[in-house]
């Protein structure tokens, strides 16, 4: 026994782990081999993007931008840092500790937590920064530069590495502890990913100005590490000071950080999980509650049982929520006209509507045999599919109908357009969410039962069966295009560029043809609604388990 | 017991492209019957009870449950409760909520609901932990939640995949006494186990599943009695008798001649 004992089993655990997630990708020999073509390629092709620019910087043609390059370092090592915190949960989960605690000391184990967590990220992106570094040296005919490229990219990794991996054993140790915690820590995560979005909508809808952004992300100490890696450049003046404060942080950080990651992680690993008794309690999903007071007449109770379990579920794990998350990225097609013609044109209500509809669909009907793929045995062989496909429409319709309305009502008093309209609008967009959910509900069902994969859901640290690859992308595009197509004569009716030809065409005004438009895409969004429906249902019907 | 056929198969198959699970499965159970369904790993037992409960269509042959068609799974699901090996319930709910959810989708009464979910929570120890999230239970509790969401709508057809799979001796005497008095009221029970004596024990009616053939059946005492060696007493020595290749061929080509 030597005294790096403790580092070779560490080693070890980091290298078992790795291979053990290599062996779940689950990728085939040529997969794997195109996937190290495309990194080759990747690496050579951002080698001779730094060459290039390295010799145009040599030759005095243009001035390396220091201020953006230390804004994006930080933005970078923000990112990694989150990235970290994401992969360490799920690498602590995939190590297994409870078996290597009963092998070897906790040290050990936390240290190879962290190797097997540090490598999983940055093994991928090694030989890009390779490339960047030596194409880069070589362009200013510096050659040592690529050294200290590379020596304050690795430092800054190893930071945000343990920096990160610290964050996440910080919350694991909190959730432990505190049921409080663990029970809003989804819905904290979820708030994030909200609040996220729309600081980034902010930045490039120009609400908040990017000189700003910059300035503040020049400040952070993250911004140090550019002038550490500049520094073997003689071309290239770099603040000496800036780049002794940058090493003191790597000489200082790295042992602190480590010593306080493998503390903590032992402390983690030993904390008694406190009696989460006191915050759970039964919420019925048959009792005589506001739910069944408002819909008992009208819904069968396993209907309506359908839709309050999904509530619930919904309340506890935000699955659907997170997936109607992808709705955001649209959220531009609705205030960048407004913030075009200074007021809020109809296009926008529409648009809101068209958002609102797609969202309510991938909420609530794409995932609908995911949610239910615990309990599908016994969903199957309890119920039949007119009940468990309206209790899933109806789940998704109630809670949509109400934001819709309120949505498009809201921005339709800020509007030009009369309140009638404002009102059709509302009411046709409900139609689209109806729609919506049962045209997911259709798309959603064709999933085999071979197709789920356990996967962790994002901000929540949870994991929920899903469909993998890109087929689930395919159905979510399939619903978007579908609802898209349906949405035509609104969007028609609605752009002027097309009423107004219209409207010349059939002699008529512009307000006519976009109440047209509504009526037109109601009747059709119903009208498809049926057979959709009814494919749902005989779907849920034929569904197997093999 | 009663002449009624509860369960009834008539050469039911399932193919799986090149592997046969099930073969030529001719079962005829009378209601109030505990049917125990014995064979060995990948014998072909949970293919046969997902087409017995409409999971999975036979590739021939036909079933019925309850005298209806297992074709139509609509048809059969107010007769029938299942367990499967793994029990479906959510992580995410309490016993009570996941109970409730059940009985909801059975169109139970809230009354029924109630009273019928704190009944078999008291029988099986699980009051206690009843408004517990599911995501902090054992095993057994786990396995004795899906066995309460089996039996709490009272079907007339219950079938169960290893029902006492990680239960403690007393939550496993509960469910055998649970089991024997479903069958005095006419319930029929078709249990899968690999807990031998367990089936020795309730079984009325014994059926050994062996490469996807049944290749015996009749009540646990007949076929301890058709053993030749005297020494051979148990259901378990039945077991290990009939699922060996050389008598399976034996029997297979018994079958031919006659």
């Amino acid at each position: 026994m030597t005294q790096l004992t403790w580092l070779w089993h560490s080693i070890q655990i980091a290298r078992t782990a790795q291979t053990r997630s290599w062996r779940q990708l689950d990728r085939s020999p040529p997969i794997r081999a195109v996937i190290a073509a495309v990194l080759f390629s990747l690496s050579v092709g951002c080698g001779i993007g730094a060459y290039n620019i390295g010799e145009v910087i040599y030759r005095k043609q243009a001035v390396l931008p220091f201020s953006s390059i230390q804004a994006a370092t930080t933005a970078g090592f923000l990112m990694l840092l989150w990235l970290f915190a994401r992969r360490a949960s799920k690498g602590i989960e995939h190590i297994n500790p409870d078996f290597l605690l009963t092998t070897v000391p906790a040290r050990e184990v936390a240290l190879g937590v962290i190797f097997f967590v540090y490598s999983s990220v940055t093994v991928p992106l090694s030989l890009p920064v390779l490339g960047v570094a030596i194409g880069f040296a070589f362009g200013t005919r510096s050659p040592t530069g690529a050294l200290t490229i590379v020596v304050a990219i690795s430092c800054l990794s190893i930071l945000s590495a343990l920096l990160g991996i610290w964050i996440c054993l910080v919350a694991e140790l909190l959730t432990t502890l505190s049921p409080r915690v663990r029970r809003y820590r989804g819905l904290l995560s979820t708030i994030m990913f909200v609040l996220l979005s729309v600081m980034y909508f902010a930045v490039i809808g120009g609400l908040v100005p990017v000189n700003f952004l910059t300035k503040w992300l020049n400040i952070l100490p993250t911004a140090w590490f550019v002038d550490l890696g500049l520094l073997g450049f003689s071309e290239i003046r770099s603040g000496l000071f800036r780049s002794l404060g940058a090493l003191c942080l790597i000489v200082s950080g790295i042992p602190f950080f480590t010593v306080m990651t493998i503390a903590l992680a032992k402390r983690v690993w030993q904390a008694e999980p406190v009696n989460s008794r006191t915050l759970h309690r039964s919420r019925s999903l048959v009792d005589e509650g506001l739910s069944e007071q408002l819909f008992s007449g009208y819904v069968s109770r396993a209907t309506l049982t359908i839709a309050r379990k999904r509530w619930l579920q919904e309340r506890r794990v935000p699955r659907g929520l997170m997936v109607a998350g992808y709705i955001l990225l649209a959220l531009p097609g609705v205030f960048l006209p407004i913030l075009d013609a200074g007021e809020i044109p109809g296009i926008s209500l529409v648009f809101f509507g068209f958002i609102c509809a797609t969202g309510s669909g991938l909420a609530f009907g794409m995932e609908l045999l995911g949610v239910e793929y615990p309990v599908l045995p016994m969903t199957l062989t309890t119920i039949h599919g007119q009940q468990f496909i309206r209790g899933t429409i109806f789940a998704g319709v109630v809670i949509s109908a109400p934001i819709t309305t309120v949505g498009v009502i809201a921005l339709g008093l800020g509007s030009s357009i009369s309140s009638v309209e404002v009102i059709l609008v509302a009411l046709t967009s409900v139609v689209l969410c109806m729609y919506s959910v049962t045209l997911a509900c259709a798309i959603g069902m064709g999933v085999s039962y071979y197709e789920f994969r356990v996967v962790p859901l994002p901000f929540t640290g949870t994991a929920v069966h899903a469909e993998g690859g890109r087929e689930s992308f395919i159905r979510l595009g399939a619903v978007v295009i579908l609802l898209a197509l349906v949405c035509l004569p609104i969007f028609g009716g609605y752009l002027s560029v097309i009423s107004g030809p219209v409207a010349t065409v059939l002699d008529t005004s512009i307000v006519v043809v976009r109440l047209c438009s509504l009526v037109l895409t109601t009747i059709l969004a119903a009208t498809i609604s049926v057979p959709t429906y009814r494919l749902a249902v005989k779907l849920f019907n034929q569904y197997s388990i093999p | 017991m009663n002449g009624k056929l509860s369960i009834s198969t008539d050469s039911l198959t399932k193919h799986y492209s090149t592997t046969t699970a099930v073969i030529d499965l001719n079962l005829a159970i009378p209601a109030g019957t505990i049917y125990g369904f014995l064979g060995p790993n990948g014998a072909g037992k949970t293919t046969t009870i997902r087409m017995l409960t409409g999971l999975t269509m036979p590739t021939c042959g036909t079933a019925k449950i309850a005298g209806q068609s297992i074709s139509d799974r609509k048809a059969i699901i107010p007769h029938i409760g299942y367990l499967p090996e793994s029990p479906p319930i959510y992580n995410e709910l309490t016993a009570r909520e996941q109970l409730e959810y059940h009985g909801g989708l059975c169109d139970m009464s809230l009354s029924d609901i109630q009273d019928r979910i704190s009944i078999l929570l008291n029988r099986f120890g699980l009051i206690e932990h009843a408004d517990k999230r599911i995501s902090t239970y054992s095993k057994g509790m786990r396995q004795k939640t899906g066995l309460i969401q089996a039996l709490m709508h009272e079907p007339e057809v219950i079938f169960l995949d290893e029902p006492t799979s990680g239960l403690d001796p007393r939550a496993a005497r509960t469910v055998r006494e649970v089991l024997i008095e479903l069958a005095d009221n006419g319930t029929t029970v078709f249990l899968s186990s690999h807990i031998l004596p367990v089936v020795e024990e309730l079984a009325t009616v014994v059926g050994i599943l062996y490469e996807g053939s049944l290749v015996a059946e009749g009540s646990p005492d007949v076929l301890k009695e058709r053993m030749i060696s005297s020494d051979e007493q148990t259901l378990e020595d039945v077991f290990f008798k009939v699922t060996t290749d050389d008598v399976y061929k034996e029997n297979e080509s018994r079958d031919i001649l006659e």
